[in-house]
């Protein structure tokens, strides 16, 4: 009943062309980057401007009915995943960039605009946005302040939360507002830094102001192969302990060089054990000591080869090949899970090393890809669904080796976010009582419940009816059902 | 005054104070007690003095785990056996501000243009709630999405919320070497300065602008400083004469001189200076407006004014000097103007005579939310009452 009264509106104020609510149109939008988990939604909706976005929550508001928020839908946990009796907001026709000030080196870009657009627009003025998510020329900008996402070079320069200054919002009541705003500073709480990461359950973002920076005077960029990814982390401990910050760090490990080096012909060294991206960015005086510091660094380790990128079309040719990761997983087996938990750099070592035994435990081969300088991990636990009890297996594992990660005093998260999928893993990281303060906030924004109900928090009907720490079910351990 | 040592008993003292109907204020270091407006004389004043004992420092993680209690000037003094610091400078001429005040208020320095504020830099917190809850955000390490990120909503939130007693920050290697630019800028060319520094590509740590001189700071390895010094230099000087004022020089300050001369800086953006300080706000390329403004608003209201901006960043330290009536005059012309900008005006260092409406201006577009929030958090209003009154 609420759901077709919500369909009224949209009807109304969208036209047939703005609403989608037939079998196929709406099974299109079943999954998000995580196709594992499906949904078909009750009703898709594609709004142009902000008056609609809070039309329509304003009567799913009044009607009872959950809306999830939805950009260009490459998120990797399930947080776009839509509610079969809710509303999909997706905002892929927003994307107007509103205003761009060279002056006060900020723009205000709808939310459907993707992240790459708007270093694209910012360039002729020398400026770019600093948040980049492997998925940039796709992804959109709603979408990451949804996920705070970050990127290989958030290690230099911070994630979304730090690039943002405000945002126009939808709550969930309808009502229209602005948390923080265009200048650096705004007085009271800042609910804008509540809202960045918040995956969509305190509201829908309609324009987002951000910041710019001026693009680098000097770029280098090194590839340096290792005998194994302990070595190249030793090198990443004392180019960090010299003081120097890299733009980025990042590295793969064997499996994971032959999985890109097949997808992207980068140029990778298929015999090297480990293979680490150096990029350091900044004025032209500080990158060359640096840089001639950082070889340095890298042959004491052990480097075996060091290659430099000549200039900006063989740099552009390393990072695709880094960036096609989790695609060229796909070269190396039908199916794979990405892992995206975070360590203390430092446990680098110990952690692979526990990695290793667990996969070798399950009979399953892990790829590793990680940012190496700040020690998020994206293990890639390859699997053939074919093969009987494989999903399970490398289901359990991918969990594992989160645990691990928050063991070693990380997180089950660095980037891709909790969403659906690590919703079960939240008491691992949280005590009741810290979920129980994040929810008392999540209750302010939205008492009803009904922005992009069951997600981050942790809730029995997604993970079993016993409250508190996350245990497999019964079910799960005789490999009997799975929660992928 | 209470002084706990452990967040448990914080919790314990927390929770009794509100069983039994006491207002708690929150007080570090005691250095911006002027700051949003007191809670009244029957407040039990929670010292954090007791929360200085942890640190633990992961150097090579470059991240440290600190007692909310430890004072800022204790804990760089710490890190830097290491070689790193907590890349905050807010001013702090007594040196008894504490980390949890700092991040409470979220206070900042110069060279935020640089490294950000408190803000971007704690990656972790721990946290009382009036009832007695104790909780954690974020965690120990500088990438991390898990769950709301709680300690922004605490940042800046002048102990209204929660009584932070543990904070987990990222940290930056101490820069090998730093010089200070300085020259006369008139107020009407500091926006075209301020627009080719913050675009310069020898990247400018900090640009202060104080009483019609530029500062610029520039810092990180040795090897390249001279290089970044002469870009800037160039940059500046270039201007300078297109202005046309004969107005040439641009003296590099290093060493004890840039440590004065900063120190200078500070102690003029101390809030506690009377007899009424403000914080301006606006987007960068207002500074002409707000400066014309601010000094037209003086002018009239017969007030003495004194300014000290970042104009690559758009944050104004404003100072009404003599009698406070002609002070508040001002601030009040001030007001008017910048609201047909969306500037803002914030009194820091607050008279106890003044009304909070005076103190705060008018309310942000998200008012009733942040007053929902505070709700939720602190259902029985035991933390700090009032003190963003009369916006909740």
């Amino acid at each position: 009943m609420g759901l077709q009264a919500v369909r009224d509106v949209s009807l109304d104020l969208l036209g047939p062309d703005g609403v989608s609510d037939s079998g196929a149109d709406l099974r299109s939008y079943s999954c998000d980057g995580l196709t594992g988990w499906r949904e078909t939604p009750g009703l898709v909706v594609l709004p142009r401007t902000t008056r609609q976005v809070a039309t329509i929550v304003s009567a799913c508001a009044r009607n009872g009915v959950p809306f999830v928020a939805r950009g260009s839908g490459t998120g990797l946990s399930g947080g776009a995943l839509p509610d079969a009796g809710g509303v999909l907001i997706v905002t892929a026709r927003m994307r107007q960039i509103v205003s761009l000030s060279p002056e006060d080196r900020t723009a205000v870009v709808e939310p459907g605009v993707t992240n790459a657009a708007i270093s694209a627009a910012a360039a002729p003025h020398g400026l770019y946005y600093a948040p980049d998510p492997s998925s940039q020329i796709v992804c959109s900008i709603g979408g990451n302040v949804a996920e705070n996402s970050g990127g290989a070079h958030c290690l230099k320069y911070g994630f979304t939360t730090n690039h943002v200054l405000g945002m126009e919002v939808v709550l969930p009541d309808g009502t229209v507002t602005w948390l923080g705003g265009e200048s650096w500073e705004a007085p009271g709480y800042d609910l804008r830094g509540v809202f960045i990461g918040s995956e969509g359950t305190l509201g829908i973002a309609t324009k987002v102001a951000v910041r710019l920076l001026p693009i680098p005077e000097s770029v280098s960029t090194l590839v340096a192969d290792f005998p194994s990814p302990a070595a190249a982390g030793e090198a990443v401990t004392s180019i960090v302990a010299a003081g120097i910050v890299p733009a980025a760090v990042e590295m793969l490990d064997h499996l994971a060089i032959q999985a890109c080096e097949a997808a992207t012909n980068a140029g990778f060294t298929l015999t090297a054990g480990a293979a680490l991206i150096v990029e350091l960015d900044g004025p032209a005086a500080d990158c060359e000591a640096s840089f001639d510091l950082v070889r340095q660094h890298c042959t004491e380790a052990g480097a075996t080869g060091i290659r430099v990128a000549a200039d900006a079309v063989d740099r552009a040719t390393i990072w695709r090949g880094r960036k096609a990761a989790f695609a060229a997983a796909g070269r190396l087996s039908p199916s794979y899970f990405v892992q995206d938990g975070v360590i203390p750099r430092t446990a680098l070592g110990t952690v692979l090393e526990r990695i290793a035994a667990l996969a070798a435990e399950e009979g399953l081969r892990v790829a590793n890809v990680f940012h190496a300088g700040d020690g998020n991990l994206h293990p890639l636990v390859l699997y053939d669904p074919a093969v009987e009890g494989q999903h399970g297996k490398a289901d359990r594992l991918a969990t594992r080796i989160v645990e691990i990660c928050v063991q070693e005093g990380g997180s089950i998260t660095g980037e891709h976010g909790v969403g659906v999928d690590k919703a079960c893993s939240m008491p691992k990281m949280f005590t009741p009582d810290d979920l129980a303060a994040m929810r008392r906030v999540r209750d302010a924004f939205d008492p009803a419940g009904i922005a992009n109900p069951g997600k981050v928090f942790p809730t029995p009907r997604l993970c079993g009816d016993r409250p508190g720490p996350y245990t497999p079910h019964p079910a799960e351990v005789a490999g009997l059902a799975e929660r992928m | 005054m209470v002084r706990p040592c452990t967040a448990a008993e914080v919790a314990k003292l927390v929770k009794e104070a509100g069983a039994g109907g006491d207002v708690v204020e929150v007080v570090g270091g005691g250095t911006k007690g002027g700051w949003g407006l007191p809670s009244g004389t029957d407040a039990v004043t929670l010292s954090t003095s007791g929360l200085d004992q942890t640190f633990g420092h992961a150097s090579a993680d470059q991240t440290a785990v600190v007692g909310a209690g430890m004072r800022l000037g204790e804990l760089q003094g710490r890190l830097s056996v290491k070689g790193q610091w907590l890349a905050v400078d807010p001013p702090d001429p007594t040196g008894g501000a504490t980390l949890g005040g700092v991040f409470s208020a979220d206070d900042a320095g110069p060279r935020r243009m640089r490294y950000g504020t408190m803000r971007d830099l704690v990656i972790g917190a721990t946290f009382v709630l009036a009832d007695g809850t104790v909780a954690h955000t974020g965690g120990k390490v500088i990438k991390n999405v898990a769950g709301f990120d709680l300690a922004k909503l605490l940042c800046g939130s002048l102990g209204t919320l929660a009584v932070v007693t543990e904070l987990v920050v990222r940290l930056h290697p101490l820069p090998e070497a730093s010089r200070t630019l300085r020259c006369a800028a008139p107020a009407g060319q500091v926006p075209e300065l301020a627009f080719a520094l913050a675009r310069c590509p020898a990247e400018a740590s900090a640009v202060e602008w104080m009483d019609g001189e530029l500062y610029v700071r520039v810092e990180g390895g040795a090897a390249g400083l001279q290089k970044r010094v002469d870009q800037l230099a160039a940059t500046l000087g270039a201007m300078l004469e297109a202005d046309g004022t004969g107005r040439r020089a641009v003296d590099p300050v290093s060493g004890r001189d840039e440590t004065a001369l900063w120190d200078a800086v500070a102690s003029a953006r101390r809030p506690s200076r009377p007899p009424l300080s403000c914080r301006v706000v606006t987007r960068p390329r207002q500074f002409s407006d707000f400066h014309h403004w601010a000094t037209v608003a003086a002018d009239e209201a017969g007030a003495g004014l004194s300014v000290t901006s970042d104009p690559c960043i758009g944050v104004h330290d404003v100072r009404f000097t003599g009698p406070l009536d002609p002070a508040l005059d001002a601030l009040a012309r001030l007001r008017r103007s910048l609201a047909g900008i969306g500037g803002t005006a914030v009194v820091r260092a607050v008279p106890r005579s003044v009304e909070g409406a005076v103190v705060w201006g008018p309310p942000p577009a998200a008012a009733a939310v942040m007053a929902t929030v505070k709700r939720a958090l602190d259902p029985g209003s035991t933390f700090a009452p009032g003190r963003f009154s009369p916006w909740w």
